[in-house]
């Protein structure tokens, strides 16, 4: 009897032990599935942080390529800017020391008779810069322009001097019209066509 | 006689209910810590991930910038050349500016 009362023990025991270690063992396996969800969902987040961080930086780099590129044009091009400027600055002081040459007379008779013919002729003055100090051939020079004309045309100084680095104004006596040929006006006039020419020759490849 | 051996079984029994009460609460404790393991493996997961992130970023900008350095001085090389280039041509510009000016 004792015997058998211990056999049953036994097995009730064992079934219980056998139940117990289910139990652990159930919960083992459940705690791995939480964690290595737990680890998935983790390193997901960490993916898509990494790719975020990543992403902005490209973009961040793309943007200091762009202004590095940016500034590298505009180098380039104040560069040349200021070799036409010095080009042009150079020009104007050669053209002071111009109008105090020999050469000057020719340039100054040849800016009057086009200023003349672009007026068609007739009655008209002739205003110098202060400093001019040429003897100019009017009566020439008017024959000319009425010749191209077909309008009698005569020439005169002004008494009224005009501020300029050399040129001249030409008006008619009534005042009505008026051919600026001084040299800041050319300049003015002549700048845009002419910059575009001094950057082809300065800047051709 | 009987009731000893249902005394006897009864005893089994409330042993058998313990080793399973004991085996549920450890199972219990084994569930709650892997849960508060998980907080920790997510912080260090995140944390690295985060300490990767700003490395990336680091190296990726690095680059950007070495590149852009890299690209301004090679213009003012350019620039060099082209300044080089033009002062043989600079006479020649201003006699086409004199002559625009003074030649009609």
């Amino acid at each position: 009897m004792s015997e058998q009362v211990e056999k049953i023990e036994e097995i009730i025991i064992n079934e219980a032990k056998e139940k117990a270690e289910n139990i652990i063992a159930k919960a083992k396996e459940k705690a791995k599935k939480v964690l290595d969800e737990a680890k998935r969902e983790a390193e997901k987040e960490a993916e898509e942080i990494i790719n975020k961080r990543k992403t902005e930086a490209e973009a961040e780099a793309r943007r200091i390529l762009s202004e590095a590129k940016l500034e590298a044009r505009l180098k380039i091009l104040n560069a040349k800017e200021q070799l036409i400027s010095e080009a042009f600055d150079e020009a104007i002081k050669n053209l002071k020391e111009f109008s105090q040459s020999t050469q000057y007379k020719n340039a100054l008779e040849d800016l009057i008779k086009d200023a003349a013919i672009i007026m068609g002729g007739g009655d008209l003055e002739v205003l110098l810069p202060e400093n001019t100090n040429v003897d100019l051939d009017l009566s020439k020079i008017a024959k000319e322009v009425g010749n191209q004309t077909g309008v009698k045309t005569s020439l005169s100084i002004s008494k009224e001097r005009i501020r300029s680095i050399g040129g001249v104004i030409v008006r008619s006596k009534d005042r009505l019209l008026t051919v600026d040929n001084t040299f800041e006006a050319r300049l003015e006039r002549l700048r845009e066509q002419l910059r575009v020419n001094v950057a082809n020759l300065l800047f051709k490849t | 006689m009987a009731n000893k051996l249902i005394e006897l079984i009864s005893d089994v029994e409330t042993k058998a209910n313990e080793i399973i009460t004991e085996a549920e609460k450890k199972a219990e404790e084994i569930i709650n810590q892997a849960k508060k393991e998980t907080e920790n493996i997510k912080e260090k997961v995140l944390k690295d991930a985060k300490v990767e992130a700003e490395k990336i970023r680091k190296d990726i900008l690095a680059r950007a910038e070495i590149e852009a350095k890299k690209m301004i001085e090679e213009v003012e090389k350019d620039i060099e050349k082209i300044r080089a280039g033009a002062r043989k041509q600079f006479d020649e510009a201003i006699k086409l500016i004199m002559d625009a000016i003074t030649g009609v």
